[in-house]
């Protein structure tokens, strides 16, 4: 068998199609006996097929399909959800085919599919709606099949439905198969269907109680008028100016929502945004009278309830966010600020006014919805390297999140949502010297802001714990070269809570503070500060780190800890003793994790490339002190067997022949990848001859099971087809799902109990 | 009905209800309150407090030797003397009037020695088994603390009250210092304890036959209850400490607290503003902070109640933090037998810890936290605990008033360092004045109240749900808390129905006794003779002898027979009923040759006119005039026909 490109085989093989047209043909005749999953399996498979070969092409093939999809339609077998879903794809993908769109209507799948347009499976629902949706453009476009108008009694059915159906589930799929069908014929669908009596009927579809169907109408409004621009009778703006008038703000709300989106942009010149706006501003109270404007009063009206405030407010939130995510401030800064002061219980100040405090207050949804486009903000003014548009809520802004964030009983989305806004804030403070002593309300903030974080460390709730780490992490990534920010982390000892996290009951935590750790590292004034108040050496922090490899009972925590232990081995100056790593990470290839192990295997392959590469440094860089570094790792100018001599001395060697055996495929590839690579230079180096190797029966050396020395090595790798054996760990399990053959034969072997063969002694 | 209110501090209740011909004692609080205003008294000598400088009004001119009474530390001055309690208004009635006692939690069982002893008191005690060995434990610890470091002199000039007034404040504020008490002894403490009778949940108990207690779970500590105090007709129930949250006591039970006619509420939270589970997460945050740093926690605490809770909750979250290797020390004087007694009380317990006991585990995790060597518990500094302590570590001790106990070894010890942190979460003292005398104070001081009872929403809720008739609150609790005027959330709602008192109040409370149940005895029951009055009513006339014992009232037949015989018939005495026939009267005035009638129907029933007789019969509801200008014949055979018509009995 081949071992590439099975994908290919399926198609070309034709002993591969004859193997399963055999399977497909005796199916319907096994039928009784065949478990449901087996037919669903047989329907999808000749899906497969039919979507590279054409089965209509012999009476025999099309004898296949005909009796295949008979069968599954019968009662007992359609009941089953798989069996519609498959069924109905299968037909799909086969009207491409010329005589297809005949058999459709012979196998009365129109029926079928029409009935299953409100199906109680989602799948169902979607693939009837795709079937005739392409019933309807194959109808249309292709002229080869004698069936060609069909189009016109489908699109009259669909109207029927549409205007006549009292199941809204169903004219919510068929609102969306015209949707569909605007984008490809619209002018069709218009021929048969008067386009004032479309619009009306979606006019008054948009106003019904049904959320689903309110929704579906107002995309396909949008369809519309993109597939007819000229259409005057549809002016988008009046549509939502009357809806919002009739009380249907929250369609109206997700009418400029969606014209937002890049596919309907044209079609509104601003306004929207506007619109989205309103009832943020009514909210935040800032609008005082609302007889001023009956669109403001129309709103103010709509959102009287709670769960209608909430909605509407959700809406507006999620269109100003997708407008800055677009780049664009809806210039509605001091209005999220003060909604975000709404629904905090510690904020005192005068927005308690506000009669939709009592509907917002600690509503999470909105406060995340909120806090997404206050981050969305930052960003923007992150973006602007001028400064001029930052506006002067800001601070105060980042000061409602530093107060919100030291409230104890906050849930853990929010606190991490409000730890991702800081983030960008603090940067722009830094980019925009804010924390300066000008701003004399920052120093104030930051002092909060330590405390609260130094708290959230040891929070109650372990994802507070995780995301407060991360965040002490990437704000020392990104902002530690900040005198005053690399001060103020050491002024409230985040530097050694981060460390303290490292020995976290949590396992996610544990990982967190690692990479944290590794960020904390990079900046020498706030490492060394650590390792000083907290009394302890680069050897005591290897060794913590070496023991967690060694010891962690959960996998993210070893993980993190060899991914800092390769950081550190890439700055070259922090990994003492060196021996105690190499003897851990050999230790390490045992592990039961199968991502550690790669990570292992990563650190050898960064070793190998260190140790062999023929790179020296500069001769501008031999005389610095840093130089001296590498010393122990790379030898300068040593023979090439000397160097692979000190990766077996070091265990490398050792590690990649034991991960070889690995029953872990990904693990072994790995090492077969790197062992190939290693071979290769030993090879070229002439340490190894090539088609050398012997038929040895010896099993490979195991790991820490000898001492592994350079001629057991060469002689092991000698030994070795890596080829052959990379080829094998290449092998993904999708070439037994691509090449079903075997597969096959099993299933039907499985459902003959009356042949002789079964009934085979295995004495 | 009345209700003395004794204590000044609704949190520390005491009431007297005189109730039919019983008096009860509800609660016997303690207000440690004034411990405040003494220096601390320290384990072992302290350099620094008997250094502080003494302190005399600078216009005093008094004959009392002041000098050795009052020390300054900073601004505050504090009395060098044994520390003093504000007891309950006692000396308002006569102690030994007091039939029965009920308490309601260990915490309102500290002034019962100083109600029982020396008192005259001779009733009965009632209280649940954990709520006895709960007092017990704090009355020992308090009396331990007091009498292990004795002062030598009591101070008592500074109570003139032309001093006081010259006093800074708060001392200056002290309500009454003359009528403060040193503390009882252990012998006081045992004797007054040995009167208690244990009662267990929803357990009928006569008071003198007159009325029946019912303690039922407040939810609030292990054992801690309510009072439903009920006669036949009548029903008062008395609401304590109480808790709706789930923590380790059996929860609140509602129904037998329904319908009264007066509900007296007390102890409501002193911390309505913030939450009790974000307290103990605040407070977990705070002990790991601090421990990550390197630095020893210090919780003052009781011996009992939410300090179980800590363990517990401190526990879990010291393990998610990698914390597992610090200590907690738990030292009190009572350490070891309240640690053991909270895991035998399963019965008291919620259920989740009560279905423990089954498996077979300990209730608490504490016992395991013990088993484990992670909780130390000791009876003092002295001994082995000075082999084990290590540092860091948590450390729960006493008195959370600071005053006494080991917790002021522990101030003095670590309170240079600003490493280490005291957190606080009893509320029955304000932190900073707790900690004044210690000042400069370098340790951190955190402030975690956790207060499980009941929050004013919770109350008001309750109140709704319990419909009292009448409802029995502080004044206190009718107006927002001084710190945050403008809460009127923070407030009982109020109603005409409510009523409100103030200490050393006493209350008429508005109940009408309509109604008392008399048994009749069997013999004369069979020989009484019913009329139907209308369908499902009978009555009957009866005669009888009451006789009234134990407050029970039994209707006996007459000890002379003969004397029934003269009652029911030479008397001739009955009684007639019913509504008067019109139509009927005018038919027998007929038959007697009265024919002239004329029947008007006025507002209140109706007027028979006889015109011939010149006569008028007013005939009401419940009274008929006769107008017959002095014709007595005509009168006597105008009422003789009248009652014809009337049924009779």
């Amino acid at each position: 068998m081949s071992t590439t490109n099975h994908g290919a085989a399926t198609l070309t093989c034709p002993q591969l199609l004859i193997a399963q047209k055999r399977f497909l043909h005796q199916v319907p005749h096994t039928s009784s006996v065949l478990d449901t999953q087996v037919y669903v399996f047989a329907v999808r498979l000749m899906g497969q097929l039919v979507a590279n070969y054409d089965m209509l092409q012999t009476p025999e093939e099309k004898y296949i399909v005909t009796a295949c999809v008979q069968k599954a339609t019968e009662a007992e077998k359609w009941s089953e959800p798989s069996i519609r879903n498959a069924v109905f794809t299968l037909l799909r993908l086969m009207l491409k085919y010329k005589g297809a769109l005949d058999l459709v209507i012979k196998l009365d799948a129109i029926h079928l599919a029409f009935e299953s347009l409100s199906d109680p499976s989602l799948f169902v629902t979607g693939s009837a709606q795709k079937l005739v949706t392409k019933l309807i453009i194959t109808s249309v476009t292709d002229h080869r099949q004698s069936t060609s108008e069909i189009h016109k009694s489908l699109i009259k059915q669909l109207w029927v439905v549409l205007r006549s159906s009292s199941d809204v589930a169903k004219k919510a799929t068929v609102l969306k198969i015209f949707q569909d069908l605007f984008h490809e014929i619209s002018n069709v669908i218009l021929e048969e269907v008067n386009s004032l009596d479309f619009l009306q009927l979606l006019n008054k579809m948009i106003r019904c109680d049904s959320a689903v169907l309110s929704r579906e109408a107002a995309t396909l409004c949008l369809v519309y008028k993109r597939s007819n621009p000229a259409d005057s009778s549809l002016d988008l703006r009046s549509e939502v100016c009357n809806l919002m008038h009739s009380g249907h703000v929250h369609v109206a709300l997700n009418l400029c929502r969606q014209l937002l989106l890049r596919e309907y942009q044209h079609l509104a010149d601003g306004w929207p945004q506007d619109f989205l706006r309103q009832p943020l501003i009514i909210v935040c109270g800032t609008f005082i009278n609302p007889l001023e404007s009956g669109q403001f009063a129309a709103i103010a009206k709509s959102i009287s309830k709670k769960s209608a405030c909430l909605e509407v407010t959700g809406i507006c939130l999620g269109g100003i966010e997708q407008l800055l995510q677009q780049g664009k401030d809806p210039c509605s800064f001091a209005a999220l600020h003060t909604l975000l002061q709404l629904t905090s219980q510690e904020c005192q100040c005068d927005v308690n006014h506000s009669q939709y405090r009592k509907f917002l207050l600690r509503q999470p949804k909105i406060q995340k919805a909120a806090l997404r486009c206050l981050h969305q903000y930052y960003q923007l003014y992150l973006n602007d390297e001028t400064g001029i548009g930052i506006p002067d809520a800001f601070v105060g802004s980042a000061q409602y999140l530093v107060d919100s964030l030291g409230c104890v009983d906050l849930d853990v989305t929010i606190v991490s949502e409000m730890l991702k806004c800081l983030l960008p804030a603090i940067k722009l403070a830094i980019c925009h010297s804010l924390l300066s002593a000008e701003i004399q309300m920052w120093p104030e903030v930051l002092d909060l802001l330590g405390g609260t974080l130094q708290k959230r460390l040891c929070d109650m709730h372990w994802e507070t714990r995780d995301s407060t780490v991360e965040f002490v992490g990437k704000i020392c990534q990104s902002c530690a070269d900040d005198t005053t920010v690399n001060m103020w982390i050491r002024k409230h000892n985040l530097h050694t809570l981060s460390w303290e996290c490292v020995k976290d009951g949590e396992s996610y935590v544990r990982a967190g503070a690692l990479a944290t750790v590794g960020h904390l590292s990079r900046d020498t004034t706030i490492w060394e500060n650590m390792k000083i108040v907290k009394d302890i050496s680069q050897e005591d922090v290897v060794h913590h780190i070496l023991t967690i490899i060694s010891t962690d009972t959960e996998g993210f925590a070893r993980r993190a800890a060899i991914d800092l232990v390769m950081r550190w081995h890439k700055d070259g100056n922090q990994l003492q003793p060196i021996n105690d790593v190499y003897r851990t990470m050999v230790a390490a290839t045992k592990d039961f994790d199968w991502e550690v192990k790669l990570g292992v295997l990563t650190f050898w392959g960064n070793i190998i490339d260190q140790v062999l590469s023929n790179d020296t440094l500069p001769s501008y860089a031999i005389n610095l002190e840093t130089s001296k570094k590498f010393k122990g790792v790379v030898p300068e100018e040593k023979e090439f067997e000397t160097k692979v001599e000190m990766l077996c001395s070091i265990g490398c060697c050792q590690a990649l022949l034991f991960s070889v055996e690995d029953y872990e495929q990904s693990v072994r590839k790995k090492a077969c990848e790197l062992l190939t690579a290693l071979k290769a230079k030993c090879l070229d180096n002439g340490l190894i001859q090539a088609n050398n190797r012997s038929k040895s029966s010896d099993p490979l050396p195991t790991c820490g099971a000898i001492n592994m020395t350079t001629p057991i090595f060469l002689d092991s790798i000698q030994q070795l087809d890596l080829e052959a054996l990379l080829a094998e760990n290449s092998k993904s399990c999708d070439s037994y799902e691509n090449n079903p053959m075997d597969l096959l034969d099993d299933i039907l072997a499985s459902q003959r109990q009356d042949e002789e063969d079964n009934a085979i002694d295995c004495y | 009905m009345k209700l003395y209110c004794l204590s000044g501090e609704p949190s520390k209740p005491c009431f007297i209800l005189k109730f039919k011909t019983t008096t009860i004692m509800l609660d016997s609080g303690l207000d440690m309150g004034s411990l405040l205003n003494f220096l601390p008294v320290p384990l072992v000598h302290s350099s620094r407090l008997s250094s502080l400088k003494k302190w005399k009004p600078n216009d005093y001119r008094g004959s009392g030797k002041i000098e050795n009474e009052l020390r300054a530390c900073g601004t505050n001055v504090f009395v060098d003397s044994a520390p003093e309690f504000t007891l309950p208004q006692l000396d308002i009635l006569d102690l030994s009037e007091v039939d029965v006692i009920l308490l309601s939690n260990s915490y309102s069982t500290l002034a019962l020695p100083y109600v029982t002893e020396y008192s005259g008191f001779k009733g009965m005690i009632y209280a649940t088994e954990p709520t006895l060995q709960g007092g017990r434990q704090l009355m020992e610890e308090l009396v331990h603390y007091v009498e292990r470091m004795p002062k030598g002199s009591t101070a008592n000039v500074w109570k003139n009250a032309d001093i006081l007034r010259c006093l800074p404040a708060p001392i200056k504020d002290a309500a009454n210092p003359l009528a403060w008490k040193q503390c009882y002894s252990l012998h006081d403490v045992n004797s007054s304890l040995a009167k208690v009778q244990m009662v267990g949940f929803n357990e009928k108990l006569t008071v003198f036959g007159a009325v029946t207690v019912t303690a039922s779970s407040s939810g609030y500590c292990i054992g801690s209850c309510n009072w439903s105090i009920q006669s036949d007709y009548e029903k008062i129930c008395y609401v304590a400490a109480s808790s709706t949250l789930t923590t380790h006591p059996q929860p609140m039970e509602h129904s037998p607290l329904r319908n009264s006619d007066v509900m007296i509420m007390s102890q409501l939270t002193r911390t309505p503003t913030v939450n009790p589970d974000a307290m103990i997460g605040e407070f977990c945050m705070t002990t790991a902070l601090t421990l990550r740093n390197g630095g020893n926690v210090l919780v003052p605490c009781y011996p009992s109640g939410v300090t179980y809770d800590l363990f517990e909750c401190l526990s879990v979250h010291m393990d998610s933090c990698g914390l597992s290797q610090v200590p907690m020390f738990f030292i009190s004087p009572v350490a070891d037998s309240s640690l053991a007694y909270s895991n035998i009380f399963a019965e008291w317990l919620s259920q989740g810890k009560k279905s423990k006991v089954y498996l077979p585990e300990a209730p608490f995790p504490h016992a395991e936290l013990v088993n484990t060597g992670r909780l130390k518990h000791y009876p003092g500094i002295h001994g082995p605990f000075s082999d084990e302590f290590r540092s860091p570590c948590v450390m729960f001790t006493g008195h959370p008033s600071l005053r006494f106990g080991d917790v002021v070894h522990f101030i003095e010890l670590w309170g240079k360092s600003s490493g280490n942190t005291i957190i606080f979460t009893e509320t029955d003292f304000p932190y900073l004045y707790a900690l004044a005398p210690f000042q400069p104070l370098l340790m951190k001081a955190v402030h975690c109240p956790i207060d499980t009872s009941l929050n004013f929403g919770q109350a008001n809720k309750l109140i709704r749900d319990l419909k009292p008739r009448h409802l029995v609150i502080s004044e206190r609790y009718s107006h927002p808390p001084a710190l945050h005027p403008h809460r009127n959330d923070l407030v009982i709602e109020t109603d005409p129905k409510t009523i409100m008192y103030k200490p050393g109040s006493v209350l008429n409370l508005p109940i009408k006794r309509t109604y008392e149940r008399v048994e009749i005895e069997p013999e004369l029951a069979a020989s009484l003779v019913p009329t139907e009055v209308k369908p499902g009513v009978a009555v009957a006339m009866v005669a009888g002898t009451l006789v009234t014992k134990d407050n029970k009232h039994v209707l006996k037949a007459p000890s002379d027979p003969k004397s029934k015989v003269d009652g029911l018939e030479s008397g001739r005495r009955y009684y007639v009923w019913g509504e008067l026939d019109m139509q009927e009267f005018v038919s027998k005035l007929a038959q007697h040759g009265i024919t002239d009638v004329k029947v008007e129907d006025s507002a209140a029933g109706h007027i028979v006119h006889l015109p011939s007789d010149d006569t008028l019969i007013q005939i009401e509801e419940g009274s008929t005039h006769i107008i017959c200008e002095g014709n007595e014949g005509l009168r006597v055979r105008l009422k003789d026909i009248l009652l014809q018509c009337l049924s009779r009995l």
